[in-house]
C-alpha cells in the first residue's frame, strides 16, 4: 500500500510524501538509520529493544505497520494491533467494543524540534494517528483507537482532544487515550 | 441494502483519506505538532530517554547526515531500480543503503567536504544543482571497489535462496496417484 501525502517541512513548505505498509527497507532504515544516530550514545542496545516487535508484522495477521516516507527515507513508524483489543470506555466488560491499538508510533530522532530546530518535518505523528484511525474505519472499528502516551507526548494528543482515562496502573502508569466513534 | 454497504464504506473511506491532503487539516496537524514528542507504546521508553540525551554534537551531526542522506537515497534508489534487478532488487539496496550510510557516519565524523557541500545544498535549498546525473557520478565514487563486489553478492544470495527454497518444494507435495 502506498498512499500519496502532502507533508510539512521544519520551515512550513508542502512537499510529496508517502504512506506506506513498513517494508524491509523502511525496517532496515530504522534499525540502523534511526539507531546509527543513537550509537554515538554508545547505549544502543539498551536503547533500542523494539525492533523485534516491528518484525512480527510479517508473522502475525493481527499486526500492521505504516511508515511516513520522504525523499525515499522513514520519517515516522506506527504499529498497530487489530484483533485483541478492546475499548475501556464501554460498560459491561462483555460489550466492549474492538478496537485498533497503537502498540507504537514513533517518529525519527530528527523530527522533533528539541532535537532540531525547525525539525526536518512536521506532523509525522499527526498523519499516522489520521490515518490509523481510516484503517480503523475500513477494518469495522468505526475509527476507534486506542493507545498509551508515554511522558512528555501527552500533550499531543491531549491537544488532538483525544479522550483519556488517566494513568493505565498495568502500563507503568502511563496515560491511556482512545479515540471513539469517528464522525465526518 | 446490503449491497449498498460496501459502497457507502467505501466512500466514507474515501473521504477520511483525502482529508491527509486538504490544506486546512495539514495546516492544523502542523500546529498540533508542536515540539514533535508524539511516542506512544511502553517499549519506546528507552528510545525517547536515548533521544532526549544527544549531545550537541550528536545533533550537529545528524543534522548533516539526514541532510545527505534526503539528497542521495532518492538517486541511488532510482539508480538501483534502473539495474533490473528484479526481485532481488530489494536485497541489493539495503545493502547499498547500509554502505553508504556508513561512508556518510565516517565522512561526518571527519567533517570530509562532500558531507558538508550537500548538507549545505540542501540546507540552503539549492538541491537543484545537483540533478540525478550529477549525484549518481557522486555515489559512484563514494562506494569502493569492495562495495561493488559487496552489493553483487547481496543480490547474487538473495537470487540463491529464492531458487534454492524451490529444491525442497517437491518432498512436501503428496504423491501422484
Amino acid at each position: 500500500m502506498q498512499l500519496p501525502i502532502q507533508v510539512t517541512t521544519g520551515a512550513g513548505a508542502l512537499v510529496p510524501g508517502l504512506i506506506c505498509t513498513m517494508s524491509q527497507e523502511h525496517l532496515f532504515q530504522i534499525e540502523t538509520i534511526w539507531r546509527g544516530i543513537l550509537l554515538a550514545l554508545q547505549e544502543p542496545d539498551k536503547a533500542w529493544n523494539w525492533e523485534y516487535k516491528l518484525r512480527l508484522t510479517t508473522n502475525e495477521d493481527r499486526f500492521e505497520a505504516y511508515v511516513v516516507e520522504v525523499d525515499t527515507l522513514a520519517q515516522g513508524v506506527i504499529l498497530i494491533e487489530t484483533q485483541w483489543h478492546r475499548s475501556q470506555f464501554d460498560e459491561p466488560l462483555s460489550s466492549r467494543t474492538p478496537l485498533v491499538y497503537v502498540e507504537y508510533l514513533a517518529t525519527a530522532p530528527w523530527n522533533r524540534r528539541t532535537v532540531e530546530n525547525p525539525p526536518f518535518y512536521r506532523g509525522i505523528g499527526g498523519t499516522l494517528m489520521a490515518f490509523v484511525r481510516t484503517r480503523s474505519a475500513e477494518l469495522g472499528f468505526d475509527g476507534r483507537v486506542g493507545l498509551h502516551a508515554l511522558p512528555g507526548a501527552d500533550g499531543f494528543y491531549r491537544r488532538q482532544k483525544m479522550p483519556n482515562y488517566g494513568p493505565d496502573p498495568d502500563k507503568d502508569g502511563l496515560v491511556y487515550f482512545e479515540y471513539g466513534t469517528l464522525q465526518l | 441494502m446490503d449491497d449498498k454497504l460496501p459502497t457507502q464504506h467505501s466512500e466514507h473511506y474515501s473521504d477520511l483519506i483525502a482529508q491527509l491532503n486538504d490544506p486546512a487539516w495539514l495546516k492544523q496537524n502542523t500546529e498540533m505538532d508542536n515540539d514533535g514528542w508524539v511516542e506512544a507504546g511502553n517499549g519506546l521508553q528507552p528510545y525517547v530517554a536515548a533521544l532526549k540525551r544527544l549531545s550537541d554534537e550528536d545533533m550537529r551531526k545528524m543534522k548533516e547526515q539526514v541532510r545527505v542522506l534526503s539528497m542521495l537515497l532518492p538517486v541511488l534508489r532510482d539508480w538501483m531500480v534502473s539495474w533490473e534487478l528484479g526481485a532481488s532488487f530489494e536485497a541489493a539496496y539495503i545493502e547499498a543503503q547500509t554502505l553508504l550510510f556508513q561512508h556518510i557516519q565516517r565522512a561526518a565524523t571527519a567533517q570530509e567536504s562532500w558531507v558538508k557541500e550537500l548538507a549545505t545544498a540542501y540546507e540552503q535549498g539549492t538541491r537543484a544543482e545537483y540533478p540525478p546525473a550529477l549525484l549518481r557520478k557522486r555515489l559512484a565514487e563514494i562506494l569502493t571497489q569492495e562495495n561493488w563486489q559487496a552489493l553483487a553478492k547481496a543480490a547474487m544470495q538473495d537470487m540463491e535462496k529464492r531458487i534454492l527454497q524451490h529444491a525442497q518444494l517437491p518432498a512436501e507435495l503428496p504423491t501422484a496417484v
